[in-house]
């Protein structure tokens, strides 16, 4: 699998930027709108949930930015790659290439997205006079495991979207769950502690509640967090590779 | 080389993408799933080796290219197993992985990385392409605003910076306008002669009377008949060509495989198979090569005059040699001179005949004390490269022109 990395990386790096030439193009602010939509949802999110829930916490602004922004990573990432066999089926029917490429390219996309921007949470982090930590280096850890699981989840999309195409709509309305599950805009600890130890169950929240702790708090979360997020990551990636291998050969039948 | 042993590859229908989840968990739960089998292609079995051109022959439908796309790896057969060595490049169709809104020399680094190259393979050949498709000047326009003729051009010229070890042609040989066509043409034979292994299919039947040694006929999917030499080649077109009148009457007719009387053209042939296949090898090359053909078609076409070779050797009491030189020059030689008396005792294939390249010289002849002499198949082989060999193998060399005139 290296081997073949190694070969296609130059493929890999294109498709990439193909991605970014792609969701940009014949747009006169280009990638700015990377900053600016997340930014413009915040804004909207700001202005109804400020007043509602955030009135006795400190760094509210950064509290609901980070949610935001990771909430919508994982949504780009796994919607987008899900996607992405569909999209290439052109390239698929006509040149032999590894397919798990188009996922994953789907996924480093996002994830640059995702940091650039970030660069509008370094920003507010400035306005709310949040200073940095230097447990924020910890933070590498819950974004290359994210980085991984939202990869894995595509390649389970991916593959069952080939077969069934609902699986687009289903797994919108699940998101749409999800969005409420993870805390973006209100706090947790209003929940009676079965609840928050059952909104533990949501991966998603599992990694917004560790970079929450980080940026705003200075804290390095548990030993317990930290497996957790280990061990979905590693299950949902075994899950996505073994689905991807058992039916690649197939895709091309129903593509 | 290629070997596919039985294949089939069967497409699905009355799957659950085609009558919905509900209907289809009904029917898996009543277990009475109906699923139709198409098998688009059935039990299909070739061979083909370096230098081999096989054609593939059929009606549409035949499961022509769903074979090529087996053979190119995109589809997995459900039985038989397919395998291909060395670097298999498809063009099955010129215009995929093309952006519209892209320039031209984006879009030649996009292809060519779906191809697999790395991109100083790609940077290094980016001004050729531009320059073999003619399209420098347009090399920033937008891909989408050239015309048709022009974007087949760039897709045909990328594909030609590859040098595969097997290459599968789906009815492209050739593309663009006259002067390029014959352009395309040529450059596509130049491929195929460095020694590719090539698969073809095609509609056009005198494309195939002129280049295939191998045929394979698919009716249906299934295989009708294989011919493995260019003889049986020829045979089966005619037969083919029986079959597509018969069809053009009557829809319903079957692939016959009973003889057919070679048209009189045929039965009395100006030339040798042999000198054919060398006209074939040798077009686009220098003029000086016709001389040459002249020489090999008088010995292929009078067996009696391998007598003078033999006693050229003899008179030089010659019986071991080395061969060193291009490989369809070589094809025809060997046999010629095993013929004459002579053992051979290696033989140092220049593949690709555009490039003299020295890491190519002979050099470990120390191997074959025996050896006496060393015969270079090459018509380029100027006084220089002639005193470069000898000092380097320490033996004398002789060109295969001063052979056949006794010097």
């Amino acid at each position: 699998m290296i081997k073949t990395l190694k070969k296609y990386r130059y493929l890999l790096a294109r498709l990439v930027q193909r991605d970014f030439i792609q969701k940009y193009k014949k747009t006169s602010l280009g990638i700015i709108w990377s900053v600016l939509s997340p930014l413009c949802e915040f804004a909207v999110l700001m202005f109804i949930f400020k007043n509602m829930f955030g009135r006795d916490m400190p760094h509210f602004t950064v509290y609901m930015l980070i949610g935001v922004l990771s909430y919508s990573y994982y949504s780009n990432a796994t919607t987008s790659g899900m996607q992405s066999f569909l999209f290439n089926a052109g390239i698929m029917h006509k040149i032999k290439l590894p397919t798990w490429l188009f996922p994953l390219s789907k996924n480093i996309s996002a994830a640059i997205n995702f940091l650039i921007t970030c660069i509008i949470m370094v920003v507010f982090m400035f306005i709310d006079q949040l200073a940095p930590n230097l447990n924020m280096v910890w933070l590498l850890y819950p974004f290359v495991l994210f980085f991984f699981f939202n990869l894995g989840l595509s390649l389970i999309l991916a593959s069952l979207y080939v077969f069934f195409k609902d699986v687009q709509y289903l797994y919108h309305i699940f998101n749409k769950l999800l969005y409420f599950c993870c805390a973006i805009f209100w706090t947790p600890d209003r929940l009676s502690e079965e609840s928050q130890k059952l909104l533990m169950i949501n991966p998603v929240y599992g990694f917004i509640d560790y970079g929450r702790s980080v940026i705003l708090y200075g804290e390095v979360p548990s030993m317990e967090a930290h497996l957790i997020l280990l061990g979905y990551t590693v299950l949902v990636m075994l899950l996505g590779v073994v689905i991807y291998r058992c039916n690649r050969n197939k895709f091309i039948f129903y593509l | 080389m290629v070997e596919a042993k039985n294949i089939s590859i069967r497409y699905l229908s009355g799957e659950f993408t085609d009558i919905g989840l509900k209907e289809w968990t009904i029917q898996k739960i009543r277990r009475e799933r109906k699923v139709k089998d198409f098998w688009a292609v059935d039990d299909v079995s070739f061979r083909i080796e370096d230098g081999d051109f096989m054609g593939v022959i059929g009606t549409n439908g035949a499961g022509k290219s769903t074979l090529l796309k087996a053979v190119t790896g995109i589809l997995r057969p459900q039985k038989g197993t397919i395998t291909a060595e060395g670097n298999v490049v498809a063009l099955l169709e010129l215009g995929t992985g093309f952006d519209g809104d892209l320039n031209l020399r984006e879009n030649i680094r996009m292809r060519g990385a779906l191809l697999g190259y790395s991109k100083q393979f790609i940077e290094e050949r980016i001004d050729g392409i531009l320059e073999f498709a003619e399209l420098t000047e347009f090399q920033w326009y937008k891909y989408k605003q050239l015309s048709s003729g022009m974007r087949s051009r760039l897709a045909f010229s990328i594909c030609c910076m590859v040098q595969p070890d097997v290459l599968i042609l789906d009815e492209v040989l050739s593309v663009g306008d006259g002067s390029f066509r014959k352009k395309s043409e040529n450059k596509m034979m130049e491929v195929i002669q460095s020694g590719a292994a090539t698969i073809f299919v095609s509609h056009s039947v005198q494309q195939m009377r002129r280049l295939c040694n191998k045929l394979l006929w698919l009716d249906h999917g299934k295989q009708i008949a294989y011919a493995q030499t260019r003889e049986e080649a020829l045979e089966l077109l005619r037969k083919y060509e029986r079959y597509l009148n018969a069809r053009a009457k009557d829809p319903a007719a079957k692939p016959d495989l009973s003889d057919v009387p070679p048209s009189p053209a045929e039965k009395n042939p100006k030339e040798s198979p042999e000198l054919t296949r060398l006209r074939r090898d040798f077009r686009n090359r220098e003029t000086s090569y016709l001389k040459y053909l002249e020489i090999l078609q008088d010995l292929v076409l009078h067996p009696e005059k391998i007598g003078n070779l033999r006693e050229y050797f003899q008179s030089r009491n010659i019986t071991h040699i080395a061969l060193y030189g291009e490989t369809s020059i070589l094809r025809t030689i060997v046999p010629l001179l095993k013929e004459a008396g002579v053992t051979i005792d290696y033989v140092v294939e220049n593949r690709k005949a555009s490039a003299y390249s020295e890491t190519l010289y002979p050099r470990s002849l120390e191997q074959y004390p025996e050896t006496q002499m060393l015969l270079i198949a090459d018509v380029r082989l100027t006084e220089e490269i002639r005193k470069k060999l000898a000092k380097l193998t320490k033996i004398p060399c002789c060109s295969i022109q001063d052979l056949f005139q006794g010097r």
